[in-house]
């Protein structure tokens, strides 16, 4: 089970120990995450490039000494730099740095005192996860990345050890992290859920890793529906509806997927599948116009692998819904437990749920959906 | 038993009402569970204080299978840890309909025999590697060695 290397502990808050004096065993999270985000921000200016974007409503600013992590970044996103339909719903600063820009020789680690937590709080991919003082915060460790959120302010780091030195999965869903908490300070969340929708109106696909979300989105926005995502989006109520708002701009897609939905000439020499074995392909440029701000959600669809051609529905109970949304996203995002399942009951309570069993053909797939977003209207 | 309170074995274990669904989890085990019908009605009844002689009436006159499907609901309830004693009732000799915190009517012995809770560990290992430590929050984690604590 791995961790923060325990050679390089506290080096980040050395100076705060010696001010504290022996009587302090271990640095409040709260001073070690202060510390980091001092130190960002005295990252010396001149050498920093920023970006700009409107990201499911809110005001992302991002910055690095390193333009072509920004530059791959801000490819990822579905916000904008000019007008946006949807209204502000907060600011969040994201700055992506290097061990070098914060002068730290190597990372800094910190951890929970001995006896409070045991090992089985940490998860077995090495996940680390504090909340509290203020501060939001995870830490992995191979490669070993913090991400803070300042909950005050709105600010958030990111600390590699140079500032692209990420982890596989980081490029397919940037920010992750510091958006989710950044949401969650106006009552929205990142779920990790699909949609598919009309004229304004849609349906989330939800289901663990494999249940065939991403495959079901493309073939609806191959079709002429419309989605705000095919993993993750963000997810809150307006006026007591439930809205889904888009947040990242591709979709994934393995090699049968591609090749089941005719997609083989989309992939130029150049395309690698990622470390799932996926292709990621920007929606702008294989399903033109399916890529839009928000959905009105009106219904939860849990796909799975169906044994026929044909692709048809039925509802189906608040348990599957909560197991395939609420709680699926709850281990994905670092959130307390209690809190998440209150909160997805509450956008639960609003929406029918409907198990979706998916046949071979891809156009039937988007005409059920079609049908079931028509019926939910 | 039949005459003793529960309540929600709270904060380890959380509960939404769906309407014609109760979902609960016990995050102590990552146990989650499912309850419909009558059992939607009982599971209402007895987190909110209602004992289970209030439930079912009074458990000398139910036939033996009702009787033994009721306690069965109920053992359940209570080794899955979703529920917890409060304590037991004072109106022992008041008749069912009339014991406070009951809004559901006694339950027919027919309707006894659906009594059911189904349960999912499919997401155990996911759900008990809590990610979040956490932290208090006014002061963040600080650690006072034993001998200077006060």
């Amino acid at each position: 089970m791995a961790g923060p290397p325990s050679g390089d502990r506290i080096i980040a808050v050395g100076t705060v120990l010696e001010d504290r004096g022996a009587g302090i065993a271990h640095p409040p999270f709260s001073e070690f995450a202060a510390h980091l985000f001092d130190r960002a921000a005295r990252a010396p200016t001149q050498a920093l490039a920023a970006t700009r974007l409107r990201v499911a409503g809110l005001d992302l600013r991002l910055v690095s000494e390193d333009r072509g992590l920004l530059d791959a970044y801000a490819g990822r996103f579905a916000g904008t730099a000019g007008h946006s339909h949807t209204a502000s719903s907060g600011r969040l600063d994201v700055a992506l740095h290097g061990l070098a820009a914060l002068r730290l020789p190597s990372m800094p680690s910190w951890e929970p005192p001995a006896g409070e937590t045991g090992a089985d709080a940490r998860r077995d991919d090495g996940f680390l996860s504090v909340s509290g003082g203020g501060y939001d915060a995870s830490y992995q460790a191979a490669p070993p990345v913090w991400t803070l959120f300042d909950r005050a302010s709105g600010r958030a780091l990111q600390l590699a050890g140079q500032a692209d030195a990420l982890p596989p999965w980081d490029i397919g869903a940037p920010c992750r992290l510091p958006i989710h908490h950044a949401l969650r300070r106006s009552g929205w969340r990142l779920a990790h859920a699909g949609t598919l929708g009309r004229d304004g109106t849609g349906v989330l696909i939800a289901g663990l890793g494999g249940a065939g979300k991403s495959g079901t989105v493309l073939a609806g926005a191959l079709d002429g529906l419309t989605t705000v995502g095919d993993d993750y989006v963000a997810l809150g109520l307006e006026a007591d509806r439930v809205v889904a708002r888009a947040v990242y701009s591709h979709v994934k897609q393995d090699a049968a997927g591609i090749d089941r939905q005719g997609l083989g000439d989309q992939l130029g020499p150049g395309d690698r599948p990622n470390w799932q074995g996926k292709y990621e392909l920007p929606l702008a440029a294989i399903a033109p116009g399916a890529l839009v701000e928000a959905l009105s959600i009106r219904a939860v669809v849990l796909p799975r692998r169906g044994p026929g051609e044909g692709t048809g529905w039925r509802r189906c109970g608040a348990l599957e819904a909560m197991r395939a949304l609420g709680l699926s996203s709850l281990t994905q995002l670092p959130e307390t437990l209690r809190e998440g399942f209150a909160d997805y009951a509450r956008l639960l309570r609003r929406l029918p749920a409907f198990r979706l069993d998916l046949g071979s053909a891809p156009a039937g797939v988007a005409e059920a959906v079609s049908r079931l977003i028509e019926a939910v209207r | 038993m039949w005459t003793t309170r529960y309540e929600i074995a709270a904060p380890d274990v959380v509960a939404e009402d769906f309407d014609d669904e109760i979902v609960a989890i016990n995050l102590d085990t990552g146990r989650y569970f499912s309850l419909r019908g009558t059992g939607h009605a009982a599971w209402s009844h007895l987190a909110s204080g209602g004992s289970l002689r209030a439930l079912t009436g009074e458990p000398e006159a139910l036939p033996e299978d009702a009787r033994a499907a009721a306690l069965a609901f109920l053992e359940t309830l209570i080794g899955e840890g979703l529920l917890r004693e409060r304590g037991e009732a004072t109106d022992s000799a008041v008749s069912p309909a009339a014991t406070p915190a009951t809004s559901s009517p006694a339950l027919a012995p027919g309707a006894l025999l659906a009594l059911a809770v189904e349960s999912f560990d499919d997401m155990q290992e996911m759900l008990l590697a809590d990610p979040i430590h956490e932290v208090e929050e006014e002061t963040g984690w600080p650690v006072r060695r034993p001998e200077i604590a006060s």
